[in-house]
């Protein structure tokens, strides 16, 4: 999660210097700093655990960087993770989509119905501050152990941060554009399509954003807690045996895996709103 | 009132009378306008000068119809204006383009919406564009300009369906001198070209004086209007001489006169506890 962090937000401070700024070289380019420092933090951490590992503990609770790269290795190796990760990635994609087009969708409603929002708002925050990850046993109750409960899981956690903010969005419209398309002779709908939806889209993309990695944690635990296939199946089943390598591959493919498809969205994202570079 | 009904066959676009306005601050009520009595007429170009924050702007919001005097009678074309005034071109002072629009998809935004054919669009666009001095920032988006630069995509905006009647607020506050000369000398030619009524704010009694028919001078808060000053100069004018002839002068010291005694009122104002 913090890596995810780290990594998008050096890439989104790093295009500062406008079109007209001729900037006299400096000694080291501070992108290369931050990437050297990156790397160093990289290389002391795992070689500090590479290294403690068999001399100060033991590697039956830490395992070791080497053993899990060689178990990833391994997995792809013989392709046994990838209907696994198939299938997580199936949870992920379903759960995003159907969460996200639906928050999207009563976002905007509720955006234009002041009264109605005000009257469900405490009961959005309720859910909204609910841990949903909580509910999952019960999903599997109610949804079964396969592919629906995760979705349902998935698509609750995406529905409520796309759908907050696009809510927010849709009300966070500046009234200077609506009365100046009005002068302009736009109806409703004309002022909908042309400030509301594209004023709004930076939330959405906000949303998205958010919701991308969660979505990701959502299919794992739903998977963790009962399922019998899917990369946080492979996880519980490595815990089951006290494998540590096991989970903490398990751990890291799911880590990286988030980071490409956050990435990912950091793209769409920029693209979306690339009127704010000028 | 002098003159106002001199001319014989002359009819008033926008017309208040008793206009007045009130609003709810923080601390009360607020009064912004009071008893503001003031026709424009077809094809007049008039500056509205005052102090900062006098109601210039709240005027200029009541004929574009997106807030409604508290008491008074404001028509345009002899009907009470009660919604978004749609015969005006309106260029308020805070930018109002929109920033996810280009340049050019910024000017073309009020045409698209009048559903002008997407040739006639482009032509036009590219004369308003040459004409507010934009061109090679077309595909550029408001973020990537500068503050004078936005106002004048905002000019365009305002002209480029070429509106009956304009309320430019403050339009060229922003830009440098020269630049200042050359959009004043545009807009001129432009809204006598279209016969467009002009009601502009600023609070540069110079620019009032050079660009307008008639020069309404306010007072400080509540404003009212304090004096109505006829600037007989002939058109068209050579902005960069006007300043130096006598005529000129002796309308800038009458508005000085009048504008001086505001400020001093309004100082006194301020002062109090």
């Amino acid at each position: 999660m913090s890596d995810t962090e780290t990594v998008s937000r050096s890439a989104v401070t790093a295009p500062d210097a406008g079109p007209d700024t001729a900037r006299p070289p400096r000694k080291l380019n501070p992108k290369i700093k931050i990437a050297l420092g990156q790397i160093a933090v990289v290389v002391v951490w795992l070689g500090s655990w590479q290294w403690m590992s068999g001399r100060v503990v033991d590697p039956f609770f830490t395992s070791s960087p080497s053993a899990i790269g060689q178990q990833l290795l391994e997995w792809f190796r013989t392709g046994s993770i990838w209907p696994h990760l198939l299938i997580t990635l199936q949870e992920f994609g379903a759960g995003l989509a159907i969460g996200s087009v639906a928050g999207v969708l009563v976002g905007f409603t509720l955006g234009r119905l002041p009264t109605t929002a005000a009257v469900l708002n405490p009961f959005v925050t309720v859910v909204y501050s609910m841990p949903k990850l909580a509910l999952a046993p019960l999903f599997v109750l109610w949804f079964g152990i396969g592919f629906g409960s995760k979705i349902v899981l998935v698509g609750l956690i995406s529905f409520f941060l796309v759908f907050y903010n696009t809510f927010t969005g849709a009300r966070d419209v500046d009234p200077l554009f609506i009365d100046s398309l009005r002068i302009m002779g736009a109806n409703r709908l004309t002022i909908y399509r042309r400030v509301v939806m594209p004023s709004a889209a930076v939330w959405v993309m906000t949303g998205l954003r958010i919701a991308v990695p969660q979505a990701v944690i959502g299919a794992v635990v739903g998977e963790l807690i009962s399922s019998n296939q899917g990369v946080g199946y492979i996880i519980a089943n490595a815990a089951a045996f006290f494998n540590t390598t096991g989970v903490l591959a398990g751990v890291a493919l799911v880590a990286c895996v988030s980071v490409v498809l956050s990435q990912l969205i950091i793209t769409l994202e920029r693209w979306a709103t690339r009127w704010k570079q000028g | 009132m002098p003159s106002e009904n001199s001319g014989t066959a002359r009819n008033a676009v926008v017309s208040a009378q008793a206009v007045s306005m009130t609003y709810h601050g923080r601390r009360g009520p607020v009064n912004a306008l009071s008893r503001v009595d003031f026709n424009l007429w077809e094809g007049e170009f008039v500056a509205l000068l005052g102090p900062s924050g006098c109601g210039k702007s709240t005027l200029l919001n009541m004929v574009s119809g997106l807030i409604m005097p508290t008491s008074g009678s404001l028509t345009y074309r002899g009907t009470p204006i009660d919604g978004p005034n749609t015969s005006i071109g309106y260029m308020t002072q805070r930018d109002s383009i929109l920033p996810w629009r280009t340049v050019s998809e910024n000017i073309e935004l009020p045409l698209q919406i009048r559903r002008v054919p997407a040739r006639e669009r482009r032509e036009k666009v590219a004369t308003y564009i040459q004409m507010v001095g934009l061109r090679g920032f077309e595909n550029t988006y408001p973020a990537g300009l500068s503050g004078g630069m936005r106002k004048r995509v905002g000019l365009a905006q305002a002209l480029v369906y070429e509106p009956e009647t304009l309320l430019l607020d403050e339009p060229f506050g922003a830009l440098d001198a020269i630049l200042r000369l050359r959009m004043q000398a545009e807009l001129l030619s432009l809204t006598e070209k279209l016969g467009a009524a002009v009601l502009f704010v600023t609070h540069d009694m110079d620019e009032a004086i050079t660009l307008a028919d008639r020069v309404v001078v306010m007072s400080a808060r509540p404003a009212r209007i304090v004096d109505v000053i006829e600037v007989d100069l002939p058109r068209p004018r050579d902005l960069e001489q006007l300043q130096f002839t006598a005529e000129y002068q002796e309308v800038r010291r009458r508005v000085w006169h009048n504008l001086g005694r505001e400020i001093h009122a309004g100082e006194k104002e301020m002062a109090k506890p």
